[in-house]
């Protein structure tokens, strides 16, 4: 088993929503081997009601066989609270050029002209991982993810 | 405290997923009509994470996919044991305010204990389901708000209330067949504060409660839940698990 050739494959597996990988949103939090010998990929959801949770699954179990065939490939699905400070740099760059707000900010503003004159336009967004704002400088709207920074801190809005 | 506090044990975890699963199916009935379109995505939204909670709590209970499966989809009707407050479809938006309040609350309640338990697996899914219920209690008691301080819908809110409250005195009471049922009054207890405070801010008073939690009664008892029951269970494509739904009348 060529382990390191195991996490640089699912390394490249992508979010089905945003150009983003799993690695780089926080969501692959362990690739390892368990006590059979089956490859282990520990998952943590953006939220337990996160629809694409299976088509992640399949993706990962898609890119472990991809170099290690005959693998068998365990995705356990971890009971955590999903943060967007623990995006990484390079998947924050993407968000931001996509229209979501950096997730590790302790403020939000828009991805677009960067103003913190943002109003939130209600709790709920078209997912169960998104919030809707707007802008009120250039008049964009965006979303943020529901784990930001901004948010878990319950900061004020505009 | 998982193996002392009574809605934490087997039985109460797995009588919370049957609350969750027949909330969020209740619940996304309202997706289609259409109040706005906001309250249409939030309303998606919760209906779906309690469907996730439903299967969380199975999850934690031991059950697996297909056993999670199994338990809502091919075990016997009467084996069921919901909160009254689900045995009836509520077919006004006051009313399901009112009972999504006291389910969210409920929910928040429990969550918050399971995050205290000795076992790891019960306090890290307490943590999550905490968290992601604070977004359905807020979103809800902003509802409460907003019907009950209008003069246009306060007093059709006070009635509806009057009338849901009273099937809400069993969402912690046992959902145990045994013959010495537990009751959870602690739960109960913490459950009619947070509620009280919401509830008595618009006029509407929660003695129909109850002092303490009365006892869960089985589906067979109650008509209406026995339809959505077959109406979830019509759904399924009769070769069992992982066939997708069955094409229901088009």
């Amino acid at each position: 088993m060529n382990l390191e050739a195991v996490r640089e494959a699912v390394a490249h597996v992508e979010d089905p929503e945003v150009p983003v990988t799993l690695v780089d949103l926080g969501v692959v939090r362990d690739v390892g081997l368990a006590d059979d010998g089956d490859v282990r990929v520990v998952l943590r959801p953006t939220r337990l009601a996160c629809p694409a949770r299976d088509e992640m699954a399949r993706r990962v179990r898609e890119a472990v066989r991809s170099v290690e065939p005959d693998a068998g490939v365990a995705v356990e699905w971890e009971l955590s609270t999903w943060r967007g400070d623990e995006v990484s740099g390079r998947g924050t760059e993407v968000l931001l050029q996509i229209g979501y707000s950096d997730p590790g900010a302790a403020e939000t503003a828009c991805p677009y002209c960067g103003s913190t004159k943002v109003r939130r336009e209600g709790a709920f967004g078209g997912a169960v991982c998104k919030v809707p704002f707007s802008c009120r400088a250039c008049g964009s709207t965006y979303d943020a993810l529901r784990g930001s920074r901004s948010l878990l801190a319950g900061a004020p809005h505009v | 405290m998982s193996s002392v506090t009574p809605s934490l044990d087997s039985s109460g975890l797995l009588s919370a997923a049957e609350d969750h699963f027949l909330h969020g199916h209740l619940l996304s009935g309202w997706i289609v009509d259409y109040i706005d379109l906001e309250e249409s995505l939030a309303v998606g939204s919760i209906a779906q994470e309690e469907l996730a909670h439903a299967a969380t709590l199975m999850s934690v209970h031991g059950l697996d996919e297909v056993g999670r499966d199994v338990f809502v989809y091919q075990r016997p009707a009467q084996d069921w044991r919901p909160t009254r407050l689900l045995a009836h479809r509520l077919h006004d938006w006051p009313s399901t305010v009112v009972r999504a309040l006291l389910l969210a609350h409920a929910a928040a309640v429990r969550s918050e204990r399971m995050s205290a338990s000795d076992d790891p697996t019960i306090r890290d899914a307490g943590i999550v389901l905490a968290a992601e219920q604070q977004l359905h209690v807020m979103h809800w008691e902003r509802w409460v708000q907003v019907l009950g301080g209008d003069a246009r819908t306060a007093d059709e809110l006070r009635q509806r209330a009057a009338v849901v409250l009273p099937l809400g005195g069993d969402v912690f009471g046992s959902a145990s067949s045994s013959s010495e049922p537990t009751p959870d009054r602690d739960g109960h207890a913490a459950w009619m504060s947070r509620v009280e405070t919401v509830l008595r801010e618009v006029g509407v008073p929660v003695r129909s409660l109850g002092d303490g939690p009365s006892e869960r009664s089985p589906a067979d008892e109650q008509p209406e839940l026995l339809q959505v029951l077959a109406e979830i269970r019509m759904l399924r494509v009769e070769a069992g698990f992982g066939d997708g739904v069955r094409g229901l009348d088009r």
